[in-house]
């Protein structure tokens, strides 16, 4: 059986300004592969995230993302729809936005957009995932008001409603207490097997990827070395 | 007089229409002033006001005129501006006061323009608003909330973390900047209200008020253009009655709405413990 690619990047340099981040680096990601990144704080890890997401372009080198090169913004913009992204989890300012609509965010592009407002499917697909999280008795609680394990858990929701195939998790774990990191770590796995979902997953802290990834690589020096 | 009385006069008339609309559709800004961290970006527009004005008082043109194009031009340059410098849009907005500031001194001691005139801007009166004027203050108010209509979705996500709509595929960028264009609008409008050093009681404090016991984006919104409109026309309406000041009557009826919704949060909060 031949393995298909998701993601593929052939000798990526980007960085910021004159400091380069990243250098020829390379890197395949197979259909249904949960691949994990480690390296040090400022290695470049969220920076990689960023280019596949298509929100930063490269200096040099090709990504491209379920076979279609992400070669200018139209396209960048268009193949972010078939991806899922859970970033940092940051402290939220005061904005009350509830559970569900924190959620429903994630259709934005897939269900509605500019001038076509969220319908009943994007609504139902939001309760479907709300009970795959666990969080269908919060569904109207404010979302600053959650505690990080849950905050995250709805970050993760809201990746899962874009029924996208690839999966991005920028330290899905590392700022949580060991209880909400072993629900967390739980959950990532179960939807992750349920969905048939290709992941990668970064965190400064090799330990936390080796849980739950096939196969872990270490990024240092703007290459990516196997571990 | 009678408040009947004062009903009749065509003065008061204005003044009460421009209150209702103002406190309806501007106050919403003070929503996207507060949750993007803005609250620099007023008074940098300030300073860029007195700039513009300066600047059209040297070429002949009215005050108000260039302080409104100033703020246009700036609110504009806001955000680009600080994506190019790489900086927080409320830091660069520091930059724009600092050196509008700077600027507007310097053309008033070389161009002998009289620094007076220009900072009158600083004290507008609703009371003295032309048709024409409250015909402008109608149609921003329109266009904000029909803006906030359209693309609430959007803006909710924009306000809840820009870098997350990004992500997601939505124009963070270009909503931020039209948001930043429509506050800068709301605020050029407001200085001939109620003056540039009381515009925090017209835009934002409804907005605090109403953001401290919302549930939701749609319900700050809503609670926001309520408190705008009970501030404004009440404001207005005892400071012709008592013939107090029409803009610190404004101030004061704000002020007062953010301590009872304080209060009622507090008392909500306690009972629920």
């Amino acid at each position: 059986m031949t393995r298909e690619a998701v993601v593929e990047i052939h000798g990526l340099v980007a960085g910021y300004g004159r400091h380069q981040v990243l250098q020829q680096l390379d890197l395949t990601v197979w259909r249904g592969e949960v691949l994990g990144i480690a390296g040090n704080n400022g290695a470049g890890k969220t920076t990689l995230l960023k280019l596949i997401l298509g929100l930063i372009a490269p200096k040099e080198g090709r990504i491209s993302v379920l076979g279609r090169m992400l070669d200018s913004p139209r396209v960048r913009r268009l193949m972010r729809c078939q991806i899922g992204y859970v970033p940092q989890l940051h402290p939220l300012g005061k904005m009350p936005v509830s559970v569900h609509d924190a959620v429903l965010m994630g259709r934005w592009g897939k269900g509605f957009g500019f001038f076509r407002r969220p319908s009943l499917r994007d609504r139902q697909k939001v309760t479907e995932i709300l009970q795959e999280i666990g969080m269908c008795s919060q569904e109207w609680r404010e979302v600053h008001l959650l505690s990080g394990g849950e905050q995250q858990k709805v970050s993760i929701g809201r990746a899962l409603v874009r029924e996208a195939p690839i999966l991005l998790l920028d330290e899905p774990s590392t700022y949580l207490d060991h209880g909400s990191q072993a629900e967390i770590v739980e959950l990532i796995r179960t939807v992750c097997l349920k969905h048939r979902l290709s992941l990668i997953m970064i965190s400064h802290d090799a330990e936390h990827l080796e849980a739950m990834s096939d196969r872990i690589l270490l990024l240092k020096n703007g290459r990516l070395e196997e571990r | 007089m009678s408040l009947l009385d004062f009903l009749t006069i065509p003065l008061f008339q204005k003044a009460l229409i421009g209150a209702c609309l103002s406190g309806a559709g501007l106050s919403l800004l003070g929503v996207v002033i507060l949750n993007l961290n803005l609250t620099t970006i007023r008074f940098a527009l300030m300073h860029i006001a007195l700039l513009g004005a300066a600047i059209a008082m040297v070429l002949g043109f009215p005050p108000l005129v260039g302080a409104i194009v100033g703020i246009i031009i700036a609110s504009l340059l806001l955000g680009p501006a600080g994506d190019f410098l790489n900086m927080d849009t409320g830091v660069s907005g520091v930059l724009f006061m600092t050196g509008s500031l700077g600027l507007a001194f310097l053309i008033f001691y070389k161009a002998g323009v009289p620094a007076m005139d220009a900072f009158a801007l600083f004290s507008g009166s609703i009371l003295a608003l032309s048709s024409f004027e409250v015909w402008v203050i109608g149609v921003l108010a329109v266009l904000i909330i029909f803006v906030f209509f359209l693309f609430y979705r959007e803006i909710q996500m924009v306000l809840f973390n820009q870098e997350l709509a990004e992500s997601l595929g939505v124009p963070a960028k270009g909503i931020r900047n039209a948001l930043l264009l429509l506050t800068g609008l709301a605020i050029g409008v407001n200085i001939r209200m109620v003056g540039v050093l009381l515009i925090d009681a017209a835009v934002l404090l409804p907005a605090l008020a109403a953001l401290s016991i919302a549930k939701s984006l749609r319900g700050a919104l809503l609670l926001s253009a309520v408190f705008g409109i009970i501030s404004q026309v009440g404001g207005v309406t005892f400071s012709m009655v008592y013939d107090f000041p029409s803009g610190a009557c404004i101030t004061l009826a704000a002020v007062l709405l953010v301590c009872l919704t304080a209060i009622y949060g507090h008392v909500v909060k306690t009972i629920k413990r």
